[in-house]
């Protein structure tokens, strides 16, 4: 039988691993749910009947409830009505992107509600089709205003994808969980694992800041236009 | 035992102000005691002061009486020496050092020296003190030192009944001598702020006389330079009409000029991009003002209001400059804790209590993660009676809508409670 309850190179490797699945699960989940928010910003802004109520429903509801209710309304309760299978994998990216997509439809609607009515005219003015005024004059500015909330939203999402681990996806929380059991050192394990979560998303507040320091217009960087500093 | 919800009044504060006030008793012995009796007694019974306090700020003022004592005993005996020493007024001759900035009074200018190497009528003297002259060239200056002939005397004295010991007012400006100048011939001219200030004061005098008829001129030096010897006539008016004060270049003449002066100079520095996009150009314009203040002060004749303005002035800009907020909660005496509570806390309040209560709405939805280590909340019962009755999916969207209206009444809550209190602490607090 395997008696090892000591930590070794091999669980290290484990949870490299598993943070190599957060990381994916992450990515792909919030860039399904950056393209769902952005589908339904738009939906939303156009008023288009009928969709523009639906979306604002599902916003509502999916920002005011838990993350593991979705979780396990979707990996319990969707598979048993429309008995399908699905895999805790499946269950996990699917939860996450909606979760994510309900929050990304707010950010990306104010954003683009920021931008000034004026650059709406004059874009069409130019004759500018709407997806080409979108394209080259409004989301260029809505970008802007997007980073920040996006930036933090991004760093939540990639904490709160630790919750798939109960549903039995195999990441870093659930490697955390496993090597927990065998070795009984979580003051040992989790640190490690807190560490895991730690090094994405610091690196990943820091491009927040530097790409909001680059995506300033470069009147805004000469210090024009700052607050004053008093 | 002091009342611990009542703050002590600072014990070194108390002390200094004890070591000036102890001065007073000088003039007005009775007067002093009493009122300093009055005071720490109201203190004791208010529970803002202690035992020890008390014995400092005795102590101090027993200092500072003392102290004046002496100051005073010291200028007699100065005063009697240099009357054994000169005797009834002469003609002598000396090396004078200017020591006070030369007002004009009348046509002529007044000045206090410090005499040295002086000899009356042909006879040297061992005497050396301070006397005020009359009479010298326009453009002196503190710190020129001049050989001067005059006509020395003891400085009256006006001492009645109703007047009052003018011993102390005397030994204050240390004056033993007076008397008009009949040659002054400047020796070394000085080189230094205060001999520039005072050059360009005679600057300012002279083209005040160049410039106004003879009638006005005395009031434009009263109005720049804070020189008060107007016309008899205009003087009996002004007094008449309680206007005096006016003329007299005062604190509150320095603390606006000043005011406008770091205002404007902030307005100017902030316009500057690349001063303003690196440092706060506020405390650039308050390290600058400080001198200044005390630059103007000088040239606006040095009066006791103008000079304790400057100090104010001062004290405020440097906490500016220095990066600290010149703070009204301190100036009303509040102390750290009352500031927050009072002042800082509600203001700071109006700011967060809007993320607070989006924080507060995510809780409640982050609380669903406790039942993965089982505590018995919604979720866990969810879950309970998903495996129980096999109808997961009925149990979780009913579970979603109810944390969904949950958080619908928390929100609710929060966002009334928050307009309530911006409302209620509106009135209270003036946001900037």
């Amino acid at each position: 039988m395997y008696q090892n309850t000591s930590l070794n190179w091999n669980d290290a490797l484990l949870l490299l691993d598993g943070l190599g699945t957060t990381l994916f699960i992450f990515v792909v989940s919030f860039a399904a749910g950056s393209a769902i928010g952005f589908v339904l910003a738009i939906i939303r802004e156009r008023r288009v009947p009928v969709l523009a109520q639906l979306a604002a429903a599902y916003v509502e509801l999916f920002r005011n409830s838990p993350l593991l209710v979705q979780l396990f309304l979707l990996f319990f309760g969707v598979p048993s009505i429309l008995g399908i299978h699905l895999t805790p994998l499946a269950a996990g990216l699917i939860t996450l992107a909606i979760n994510t997509g309900a929050f990304m439809t707010v950010i990306i609607q104010a954003a683009i509600e920021e931008v000034p009515r004026g650059q709406w005219e004059a874009a069409r003015a130019f004759g500018l089709g709407y997806l080409a005024t979108m394209r080259h004059v409004i989301l260029p500015q809505a970008v802007r205003t997007m980073i920040p909330p996006t930036v933090s939203l991004a760093v939540g999402q990639l904490q709160v994808s630790s919750l798939v681990s109960i549903v039995g996806v195999v990441e870093l929380t659930k490697i955390g969980t496993n090597l927990n059991l065998r070795t009984l050192a979580p003051f040992k394990i989790w640190p490690i694992v807190a560490l895991g979560y730690f090094i994405v998303s610091k690196p990943l507040s820091m491009l927040a800041d530097w790409s909001e320091a680059r995506l300033k217009g470069p009147a805004e960087r000469r210090g024009i236009g700052t607050d004053r500093l008093t | 035992m002091s009342s611990s919800h009542q703050d002590a009044v600072d014990t070194l504060l108390l002390a200094g102000a004890a070591l000036a006030a102890g001065g007073l008793a000088v003039v007005a012995p009775w007067e002093v005691v009493f009122a300093a009796t009055a005071v720490l007694l109201a203190a004791k019974a208010a529970g803002r002061i202690g035992p020890g306090a008390t014995a400092a700020v005795a102590l101090a003022m027993a200092l500072g009486w003392l102290r004046a004592a002496d100051v005073v005993r010291r200028h007699e005996a100065e005063r009697a020496d240099a009357n054994a020493s000169m005797g009834p007024p002469a003609r002598c001759s000396g090396r004078a050092r200017v020591e006070s900035s030369p007002v004009r009074v009348r046509d002529v200018l007044r000045w206090d020296a410090h005499l040295d190497k002086v000899s009356c009528d042909g006879r040297p003297l061992a005497w050396r003190g301070r006397a005020t002259l009359y009479g010298g060239p326009d453009d002196l200056a503190r710190g020129d030192e001049v050989d001067v002939v005059a006509t020395l005397a003891s400085p009256q004295r006006l001492w009645n009944a109703s007047s009052g010991d003018p011993r102390p007012a005397e030994a204050l400006r240390d004056i033993v001598r007076s008397g008009g100048t009949l040659d002054v011939r400047t020796v070394r001219r000085a080189s230094g702020v205060l001999s520039w200030i005072d050059r360009v004061r005679a600057g300012v005098r002279r083209r005040i006389d160049a410039t106004f008829a003879v009638d006005v001129a005395p009031m434009a030096r009263a109005l720049v330079l804070g020189e008060s010897d107007l016309a008899p006539d205009d003087d009996r008016s002004f007094r008449a009409s309680g206007l005096s004060h006016l003329l007299a270049v005062s604190g509150m003449h320095l603390v606006l000029v000043m005011a406008l002066a770091v205002q404007a100079l902030e307005g100017l520095l902030t316009r500057v991009e690349q001063i303003a996009a690196r440092v706060d150009a506020g405390r650039i314009a308050a390290a600058i003002g400080v001198p200044v203040a005390w630059i103007y002060a000088e040239l606006a004749g040095a009066g006791g209001s103008t000079v304790r303005a400057a100090w104010m002035a001062t004290a405020a800009l440097l906490a500016r400059a220095l990066g600290r907020r010149t703070d009204a909660t301190r100036a009303f005496g509040l102390s750290r804790f009352q500031q927050y509570r009072h002042v800082i806390l509600p203001i700071a309040f109006r700011f967060a209590v809007r993320p607070l209560g989006s924080v507060f709405v995510n809780l409640v939805l982050t609380t669903s993660v406790l039942s993965t280590i089982t505590i018995n909340d919604l979720m866990s019962n969810a879950e309970n009676l998903a495996s129980e009755t096999f109808r997961p999916f009925e149990t979780y969207l009913v579970v979603l809508v109810l944390y969904w209206l949950a958080t619908f009444a928390v929100s609710a809550v929060v966002n009334l409670a928050s307009a309530l209190w911006l409302r209620r602490s509106a009135d209270r607090v003036a946001v900037r």
